[in-house]
């Protein structure tokens, strides 16, 4: 009995580092995320520009309503698609085209095939979809940098897997490798700070496309403010209620 | 009714003009199309006794936004409608299309005036949209207008809970949609599935229960369904149709038919994939659409009318008027009882082509659509033509017009 506690607490020093790492790596991205979204409650304006050969392809505008327990509602703004939304409960998913009252549920593939960049923006914190794990430690000449692996622990995420890279101890994203479920490589983004409101945060975040290689996107968060939206605008049956919809 | 409407605008107006807070938008679409018309069937007539326009086209302009006061919510949309059609003149309508005000307590709302409440499952067909009541299929883009209505609602986590009373003294039967009726709904959406339960009352139809629900059953695939049971309904039947005797009324020949257990069902599913197509089926039974039977005894019916024309004994304009009677059937919302639909759509980066077929399974005659949308930053614009195929003694066959080029731009600002 004796030898098999011994291998057992012999087992349990072996992987308390990497216990500790994991540990460790999720507050790493926790800290991360606090550049992208500082407060629980958010609103933020997204625009969105896709390129094509250097050229703007295409233009979008997105107010996003963000709220604990990964609820978020995406609000288009755009002249051809105003008036219609999607909202995320955790993996659950409803849209409302434009000129209906009609709140329709749809698959995790529907809301992933819409607007691809609805899945960029409505949710800007890696740490409730994915967990972290360490993977090193990278010194450089001009910055050093960590890496980490995410892994993503829910349904309906547009990536499965993000290879995150952060300055360290600021935790400042510098770079994702975005992969989808087939594990190719879809996207690399990048991001750019600015002091607003006093503190260093993501203004800007690109993305280039790694299959169709002509192609990046700029998403950039025009507006931020703390904003608590009451807990019935995340109710199906509400999005269609107001139609157009004041927040209070 | 223009007075009222103007009224309704003015008392906005001044709602909006005093607020920093309202919320306004102003959106436009245009809806040409260009129609082609069958003279293979039954229900052919000149152009002077049924009138076929080739070209028409709407216009709507939309002006809608809510004002939210301390004391209570103002929610409006108006609407400028005009027509335009090739031999006919313009016609133009302005509509009060919601105007309703809100007053909340935590979880509830109260609300009075006229509002839209489209309710449902399905694409196609919904059959639990007891209040609104939309035309799925029509191409003739509409403002919708709302129903006058008192509600009480309730909205708790992911349910929620409303009684109507729709329509508040009204009593026209001669349109079901607008007949005072009490309606209560309760929805839920829960992890992989969303249900919602539909009771509506009203001197027409009595008593009406309703199920619906979807179910996600992979990151691709949904299913759905609904069911509504009526306890009456009614349809409006040819009372010449089914003989050969007498083939010519006098006066309007449609009387309202009460029949009783009605049922409306639809059964459908969605897939998705990841190479952006999307798939929809859907069968549905509407039981308050003619039967394969009752549309035999009409073609009949236009048939031996058709062979009046040839005798000179009889007035030309009293055959001519008894065939357009025949002919309204086919403005039905509904037309056949057992409908089969496929669609198909592709989410490419511009264009999004998609193509829908509805198929009536009891003659195989068929309505296909094809269509392809871009979208701008500013407009969306949709093209894209409508056929239907048939014998012409089948419902889609047997309609006066044989296809539609249609085009629409839309924008919201």
């Amino acid at each position: 009995m004796y030898r098999h506690m011994n291998k057992l607490l012999f087992t349990i020093m072996l992987m308390l580092p990497f216990i500790t790492y994991a540990e460790t790596a999720d507050q790493l991205v926790y800290q991360a995320d606090q550049y992208r979204q500082s407060s629980d409650n958010l609103k933020v304006t997204s625009l969105i520009k896709l390129y094509k050969d250097g050229q703007l392809d295409k233009e979008r505008i997105y107010d996003v309503y963000i709220k604990p327990d990964r609820k978020s509602l995406v609000i288009s703004q755009s002249p051809s698609e105003k008036g219609q939304r999607v909202l995320m409960i955790d993996d659950k998913f409803w849209m409302l085209l434009p000129k209906t009252k009609r709140p329709i549920r749809i698959t995790p593939m529907q809301k992933l095939l819409g607007e691809a960049s609805t899945g960029d923006i409505a949710s800007m914190r890696w740490s409730e979809d994915y967990s972290a794990e360490f993977i090193a430690s990278h010194e450089s000449s001009d910055r050093g940098y960590n890496e980490l692996k995410l892994t993503a622990k829910r349904k309906g995420v547009t990536y499965s897997r993000i290879d995150l890279s952060l300055i360290p101890e600021s935790n400042i994203p510098v770079q994702a490798k975005l992969y989808l479920i087939s594990g190719k490589l879809a996207k690399i983004a990048t991001f750019e700070m600015a002091r607003i409101d006093g503190r260093q945060q993501v203004s800007k975040m690109t993305l280039k496309d790694k299959i169709q290689k002509n192609r990046y996107t700029e998403i950039e968060y025009i507006a931020r403010a703390s904003h608590s939206l009451s807990d019935k605008y995340y109710n199906p049956t509400y999005l269609a209620r107001n139609p157009s919809l004041v927040i209070r | 009714m223009v007075v009222k409407e103007v009224g309704a605008l003015l008392l906005s107006a001044l709602f909006v003009v005093n607020s920093a807070l309202a919320e306004n938008s102003i959106s436009f679409l245009i809806n040409p199309q260009y129609n082609n018309y069958s003279s293979d069937t039954r229900f052919d007539l000149p152009d002077q006794v049924i009138k076929k326009p080739q070209a028409t086209s709407q216009q709507i302009i939309e002006l809608t936004g809510s004002y939210p006061n301390q004391l209570i919510d103002l929610t409006y949309l108006f609407s400028l409608h005009n027509q335009l059609s090739s031999n006919q003149s313009s016609e133009t309508n302005v509509n009060t299309n919601e105007l309703y005000l809100t007053k909340n307590w935590d979880d509830w709302e109260v609300t009075l005036g006229r509002r839209i409440s489209s309710w449902g499952i399905g694409y196609g067909f919904r059959p639990l949209d007891v209040v609104q009541q939309y035309d799925q299929q029509t191409l003739a883009r509409q403002s919708t207008i709302g129903k006058n209505m008192l509600a009480l609602e309730q909205y708790s986590g992911m349910s929620s809970w409303s009684l109507l009373w729709v329509n508040p003294n009204q009593s026209d039967e001669s349109e079901n949609r607008e007949i005072e009726s009490i309606v209560s709904k309760y929805s839920t959406s829960q992890e992989a599935y969303d249900l919602h339960a539909v009771f509506r009352y009203n001197e027409l139809n009595r008593f009406q229960l309703g199920l619906g629900g979807i179910h996600i059953s992979s990151d691709q695939v949904a299913v759905h369904g609904s069911l509504l049971l009526s306890q009456r309904y009614q349809k409006q039947i040819h009372q010449l149709a089914g003989q050969s005797t007498v083939l010519l009324a006098e006066r309007f020949p449609y009387e309202t038919v009460d029949y009783h257990r009605g049922t409306q069902a639809l059964i459908g599913i969605n897939w998705s994939s990841s190479s952006k197509h999307n798939l929809i089926a859907e069968y549905w039974y509407d039981q308050q659409a003619y039967s394969r039977q009752q549309w035999r005894k009409l073609f009949e019916l236009a048939k031996n009318q058709q062979n009046l024309l040839n005798q000179t004994a009889i007035p030309p304009t009293l055959i001519q008027g008894n065939i357009a009677w025949s002919a309204m059937a086919t403005r039905a919302q509904a037309l056949t009882q057992h409908n089969l639909m496929l669609r198909w759509s592709y989410d490419a980066d511009h264009w999004k082509p998609s193509a829908n077929i509805l198929i009536s399974a009891a003659d195989k005659s068929s309505m296909i659509t094809l269509s392809t949308t871009r979208s701008t930053h500013l407009f969306k614009f949709e093209a894209g033509i409508r056929l239907f195929n048939g014998t012409n003694d089948s419902v889609y066959g047997g309609l006066l017009v044989s296809n539609i080029l249609f085009m629409t731009l839309s924008g919201e600002y």
